[in-house]
């Protein structure tokens, strides 16, 4: 619809703002031809005024006052859940975390004990298993060369220690504690083919718990349950390549799977 | 003329009270509130200003514990929340609004003019009501806040979520269009009938 105005095209764009302001705060504009929307703005607030009723009022505070109460509850519920939540993970997370306390004093404790046997203590053989993956003294890194060393497989720089560096020795000598080295060794071979500490340290704990299972140390026994822990292995993890980890012959350290 | 609050240095502690839900502070809070929230919506051609208006409070009582701020602010919280109660309005009743307004504005108008969301109180001027009718809905929401609200510019851009040059902007226009309708009435019509 065209509009006609008397008002100068572009005018409107050259109105300053303040004018309008005035015309909003009810004051005259600065512009006379601006006066007439006075009118206009008057009655716009007129429908502001429009008085409230107390009835109106007062019915609605109480209900916004009776609904804060209510968001409170309901914030503070959520918050008592919140902690809650909060109470059970962190109890879930100090006992997990009081678990593998205990296991790694208990066996830092065994590895502490076993440390100083000599040949014919009664833990001489969890010494030479704790030393062979690396516990109580060097690293595993260390650990597992001296491994691939006594398998043929010469890791340059890398001591090798006595027990490993010549197995084929020992290949019927069943001794408490070549039996329980030859175990340890075949829980690393088993924990070398996923290239994964964790996995080594956990074999070492049900050794462990099975010496501790069995009361006394058996070289025999031990060997089997090597044999064991080498077979329950290699059925939960097919996916290894096949000439990953042979089973381990009486006396010898597995076949690790690992390329020279 | 400005429909500002006017609680000044008590508002803060109104506003804790309220937080704490006190029903004094709370009245207190409507009874400077309420008038221009039900005004906006009279503005905007809302069939029940009183049932919107309960709405924003009942909005305003859930969110008003994360409030914080002046009382400049808070006007401008409340009429955010107003605003979003006119969208919704608009967009699930715009049949009922439009069957509404179109019985009551277009036979007093006798144009044909887009009708939605223009001014609702009877004992407005038909020529306000015309003249509001010409602006666009942008600007009818600037001029609704700017004139009704009292809110300031920066204010109307921040419940609009608008930059202050496109409100200014929009202010202009529709005082513009609003200012050419009136001269097309004819001579010696008052506003103030």
């Amino acid at each position: 619809m065209k509009v006609d105005t008397p008002l100068r095209d572009g005018m409107w764009s050259e109105l300053i703002d303040r004018d309008l302001n005035l015309l909003i705060e009810g004051k005259p504009p600065l512009n006379e031809d601006l006066a007439p929307l006075g009118s206009f703005v008057v009655s716009l607030c007129e429908l502001a005024d429009v008085p409230v009723s107390p009835e109106f009022v007062r019915d609605h505070a109480a209900k916004a006052a009776a609904n804060v109460q209510l968001v409170k509850s309901a914030n503070a519920n959520s918050r008592l859940t919140s902690s809650r939540r909060l109470a059970l993970a962190l109890r879930r997370r100090v006992g997990a975390a009081a678990t593998s306390l205990m296991m790694i004093v208990g066996m830092t404790g065994v590895a502490w004990a076993a440390d100083s046997a000599v040949p014919g203590d009664w833990n001489y053989g969890i010494d030479r298993a704790l030393e062979v993956v690396g516990i109580g003294a060097g690293g595993t890194a260390e650990r597992l060369g001296e491994l691939a060393v006594s398998r043929g497989e010469d890791v340059p720089g890398k001591s090798v220690s006595a027990s490993a560096r010549n197995p084929e020795a020992r290949q019927n000598d069943l001794s408490d504690v070549s039996g329980l080295e030859h175990a340890t060794a075949t829980v690393v071979s088993i924990g070398s083919g996923s290239q994964n500490g964790n996995e080594i340290r956990e074999g070492v704990s049900r050794l462990l718990e099975f010496l501790a299972s069995i009361g006394e140390i058996d070289g025999q026994a031990v060997a089997e349950y090597a044999r064991h822990l080498r077979s329950a292995q290699e059925s939960s993890d097919s996916h290894l390549p096949e000439d990953a980890g042979k089973p381990a012959e009486t006396g010898k350290p597995a076949e690790t799977g690992k390329s020279g | 003329m400005m429909t500002g609050m006017s609680l000044g240095k008590s508002f803060e502690s109104v506003l804790d009270a309220a937080k704490l839900g006190a029903d004094w502070a709370w009245a207190v809070l409507y009874g400077e509130i309420a008038g221009p929230v039900m005004g906006f919506f009279r503005s905007r051609g809302l069939a029940d200003p009183e049932e919107a208006a309960g709405d924003v409070f009942f909005e305003l009582a859930r969110g008003l514990a994360d409030f914080e701020g002046t009382e400049e602010s808070f006007r401008t919280f409340v009429f955010a929340i107003a605003y979003r109660r006119l969208l919704v309005e608009n967009r699930f009743s715009t049949r009922r609004s439009r069957t509404l307004l179109a019985d009551r504005v277009l036979d007093r108008l006798q144009a044909d003019v887009d009708v939605i969301g223009v001014v609702s109180a009877p004992d407005i001027p038909r020529e306000v009501v015309r003249a509001f009718s010409m602006l666009t809905p942008e600007q009818r929401d600037v001029l609704s806040l700017r004139i009704v609200a009292g809110l300031s510019v920066e204010q109307v851009g921040e419940v609009l979520n608008r930059g202050v040059k496109k409100v200014k902007s929009l202010q202009r226009r529709g005082m513009a269009r609003v200012r050419a309708q009136i001269s097309q009435v004819d001579e010696g019509f008052s506003y103030e009938s």
